[in-house]
């Protein structure tokens, strides 16, 4: 959406979206502007510079009066969250935005290249990732684990989702993981990205291998759940308990900030660290 | 008689249904011969797990839950001589709420604590919303009541949406208490609160006369040898305190308490001994109903019970409100 004149090369960036924040820092710009991210803190794999730019609201409620204040030579949304703000941002500056966000997000970086003229770092940094994703993929199946199938579910106080595609079901299939059969979608385009459950659909979880996106600080604790009410109450239950990743010590915590809530290149790319580590240390182990 | 007999074996019979149905059906489809084969035995099945494990914890919290809800909403209603009295609306779930929250969240009270903290919020909710609704030359009309208590209500709510604000992680810690559902209930909740329903319950049947008595005008009550004041006084205790398990074992469910006693007059007439026998099976019946309802309508998901109760709650209290004239 937008077919706005961007000033080559513009220097002055405000982003509206965890993802454009994460991708412009990717490319080499630091914004002037961010939205806060979904966390108290930054997220730990973005790179120290987020923290120079000013915060201008969040990704659901932009601050359009701080925007303005930052006088951005472009400003990177997508339509998905911030199409009822598109009049007001394109006064302030030339607005870009993406259809969406999460599994979009390779087609998006070349989006945002191209609004902040760096078209060949844009190639560049989804070639690097392609590239690291096809070799990881390779090592995975020369090592036997390449049929993996790989769980992702999400603790939440008021829900808990199973993860089907999105940003991280990408990432994964990038890597050539398989999903089980309960997580397989038929559609990848038109599929929902995630699916609620209740405790009686456990058994839905289940995989050769969980990953359990987890918040920053219970990633941090070494054992157990007890940061996190409905974790804990869930994982007490005999259909976790029965759930044959669980039986097989193979559930394993990971940090949402770069599996779910960063949803950019540096992201993905973060992510397949932690699959490399996971399954090479433990093909090797 | 035969009437309220027969009323009372349509009431078992309907709960029997309901309770029968809260543990055959659920987000995942358990044919029924393996529900009964998962609660004779088969220890290690996941049947067994889902229906011994989360069906029968949440419907024994649910009967009892409904239960108290049924019996508070005519304590309350009987003590108020107000149809619209109820624990939802005179501020004592929401009451309840914030205290736990204050309580169990920020105080670092324990979990086994929450009835008594739900007790005590609840009880000073009530006072605060009855009080609010008695100021003023008309008196306590049904009105009044419902607006001061929405006042105090939705105070209360914004200060526990205030807390949770401040702070994520206790937010996330007390959120299931202020869902409305019946989900993941630990059944050994239960256990420890018996006592004190039964305290409840039996203390609603000895009131019973009193508050036929209440029904006809305090004058009239006075002459029989009653003290309505006192009267007043227990029987809103009584409610307060069932109101506050409800929330600590449920959360703030809605409507319940405020229907199910219309309900039972409906069928058997207007005194009290009938009227707190039916809603005690009544109550139940339709939060577990509600509960049964929000399992399947959102598959793989759920819809939390106090949601579906204030789906169905709400146009009777519309009725309600439009049918009853306040006697200014």
């Amino acid at each position: 959406m937008g077919t706005s004149q961007v000033a080559c090369a513009p220097e002055r960036v405000v982003t509206l979206g965890q993802g454009q924040t994460d991708s412009t820092l990717a490319l080499g710009v630091t914004p002037v502007g961010v939205v806060e991210p979904w966390t108290d803190d930054w997220y730990a794999y973005l790179p120290d510079e987020v923290e120079q730019a000013t915060v201008v609201g969040t990704e659901l409620e932009p601050d359009l009066e701080a925007i303005a204040a930052l006088e951005p030579d472009v400003i990177l949304g997508s339509k998905l969250r911030h199409e009822g703000f598109y009049e007001q941002l394109s006064q302030i500056a030339p607005t870009v935005f993406s259809e969406t966000i999460g599994v979009a997000w390779k087609e998006n970086v070349s989006l945002w290249a191209q609004a902040l003229c760096r078209e060949e770092k844009g190639e560049q940094v989804v070639a690097a990732y392609e590239q690291r994703a096809g070799e990881l993929a390779a090592a995975l199946e020369d090592t036997g684990v390449a049929d993996t199938e790989v769980s992702m579910i999400r603790f939440q106080p008021d829900q808990v989702r199973i993860y089907l595609t999105g940003f991280p079901g990408l990432v994964l299939r990038d890597a050539g993981l398989q999903r089980p059969a309960a997580q397989q979608v038929e559609d990848w385009a038109t599929s929902a990205m995630l699916t609620e459950i209740s405790e009686e659909r456990i058994p839905e979880m289940d995989g050769d291998v969980i990953f359990v996106m987890v918040s920053s600080d219970s990633y941090a604790q070494a054992e157990g759940y007890d940061l996190d009410e409905t974790m804990t109450r869930w994982t007490s239950t005999e259909l976790w308990k029965g759930l044959s990743a669980v039986q097989a010590d193979a559930v394993h915590k990971v940090n949402e900030e770069h599996w779910n809530l960063g949803g950019g290149v540096l992201a993905a790319n973060a992510m397949l660290d932690d699959l490399e580590a996971y399954f090479m240390d433990t093909a090797t182990s | 008689m035969i009437r309220r007999l027969g009323a009372l074996g349509l009431a078992i019979a309907v709960l029997t249904v309901v309770v029968v149905v809260s543990i055959a059906v659920g987000s995942v489809t358990v044919p029924f011969a393996q529900v009964l084969e998962a609660l004779g035995g088969a220890r290690t099945s996941e049947a067994h797990f889902i229906v011994s494990g989360m069906r029968v914890p949440r419907t024994v919290s649910g009967l009892v839950a409904g239960s108290c809800l049924g019996v508070a909403g005519v304590l309350l209603q009987g003590a108020t001589r107000n149809p619209i009295a109820s624990p939802a609306l005179l501020g004592i779930t929401a009451g309840g709420g914030f205290a736990v929250v204050v309580g169990v969240a920020f105080l670092g009270l324990p979990a086994g604590a929450a009835v008594w903290v739900a007790f005590v919020g609840g009880a000073a909710a009530a006072a605060l919303a009855l009080g609010l609704a008695s100021t003023g030359r008309e008196g306590l009309s049904p009105v009044r009541l419902v607006l001061s208590g929405a006042i105090v209500s939705s105070l209360l709510g914004a200060w526990t949406a205030g807390l949770l604000a401040i702070d994520q992680r206790t937010a996330d810690d007390v959120r299931h208490w202020l869902a409305g559902s019946l989900a993941g209930r630990d059944v050994a909740a239960v256990g420890p609160l018996l006592p004190v329903v039964v305290a409840g319950l039996l203390g609603a049947w000895l009131l019973a006369g009193q508050l036929d008595a209440l029904a006809l005008g305090d004058e009239t009550a006075v002459g029989l040898g009653q003290h309505p004041a006192r009267t007043r006084l227990v029987a809103a205790g009584i409610a307060v305190l069932l109101s506050a398990v409800a929330v600590a074992l449920a959360g703030p469910i809605a409507f319940v308490g405020l229907a199910v006693p219309h309900l039972a007059r409906a069928l058997v007439g207007a005194a009290h001994r009938p009227v707190l026998l039916l809603s005690m099976l009544l109550g139940p019946a339709m939060l577990l109903g509600a509960d049964v309802v929000g399992r399947v309508v959102a598959r793989p998901s759920e819809v939390q019970a106090g949601v579906l109760t204030a789906l169905l709650g709400a146009p009777l209290l519309v009725r309600l409100a439009v049918r009853v004239k306040s006697p200014a």
